[in-house]
């Protein structure tokens, strides 16, 4: 990773849920950007260089898998993704790591200072 | 005291919310919430709890502030429902960037499964201040500040 803050892009259309994950990442010395659906989230990709991006799966519009899919497929400077998702049958997971993510957390079963350490670990990986 | 309050205030984030029910069944909540210049306070809920319900039929509620602290304030208003979706917005910022001073706090409203998001803001009629920080107590003569009206 180069030099200074981690750059963490959140796609989430939960409104509130994604100022408080900038809010928590900002505390922990992230730069974060907002984006709030899958569409929106492509963009900010383009515009923001992530190092990490941290998505939804159920988005409207172009869901998190086919985000995970056409992120990927670009090619150019390595950023690693998580999905943070209300999704959590077993093919869903399976889904994600077939295409590539780098971490899987479902909502219900993770404090989000498990996130911010797993996110922590995958930053100093780039 | 009036700015003294204030600024308490916009140093906490957690507040006790009493609602009740056009019968007058009282119920109360833990809330985030953030406050403006003028002492109206703002808090998010989601559309099926049970004090959306009252708010639904019964504006009126009383809140509380300060409970480990030297000050407490005390405050009676009417909520209303903000719909403006810009104002929505920055409401979302500011109560998740208040929510997120306090470490390893995460708001029960993020827990909870009940449907869409609900703002509101509580114009107050009525607000006290107990001020134990500088003042000598005693039963008789409590350190009670009327701040509203």
């Amino acid at each position: 990773m180069e030099k200074g803050k981690c750059k963490v892009l959140v796609i989430e259309e939960d409104l509130f849920l994604a100022n408080i994950y900038r809010a928590k990442l900002e505390q922990e010395n992230f730069e974060v950007r907002i984006a709030h659906g899958g569409g929106q989230g492509l963009q900010a990709f383009d515009e923001f260089s992530p190092d990490i991006v941290l998505a939804e799966i159920v988005l409207a519009g172009t869901d998190g898998f086919s985000l995970l899919e056409e992120l990927r497929g670009k090619g150019g400077r390595p950023f690693q993704f998580v999905f943070l998702t209300k999704l959590g049958e077993r093919e869903d997971v399976t889904r994600g790591m077939q295409l590539g993510v780098d971490a899987y957390f479902i909502k219900t079963q993770v404090t989000f200072k498990e996130v911010v350490v797993k996110l922590k670990e995958l930053a100093a990986c780039l | 005291m009036k700015k003294r309050a204030l600024k308490y205030l916009k140093g906490q984030c957690l507040m006790a919310l009493a609602t009740s029910s056009p019968r007058g069944e009282p119920h109360c909540s833990a809330m985030l919430y953030v406050v403006d210049d003028d002492f109206n306070f703002y808090f998010v809920t989601r559309e099926k709890t049970r004090k959306a319900e009252h708010l639904a039929q019964n504006p009126e509620v009383a809140l509380t502030i300060g409970f480990e602290s030297p000050m407490n304030v005390q405050a009676r208003g009417t909520v209303r429902m903000i719909e403006d979706e810009a104002l929505q917005a920055d409401l979302f910022v500011k109560l998740a960037d208040a929510g997120s001073a306090v470490k390893d706090f995460w708001p029960p409203v993020l827990r909870i499964e009940a449907g869409q998001y609900l703002l509101y803001r509580m114009e107050p009629r009525w607000v006290r201040v107990l001020d134990l920080e500088d003042a000598k107590v005693n039963e008789a003569e409590a350190p009670l500040y009327e701040i509203i009206p």
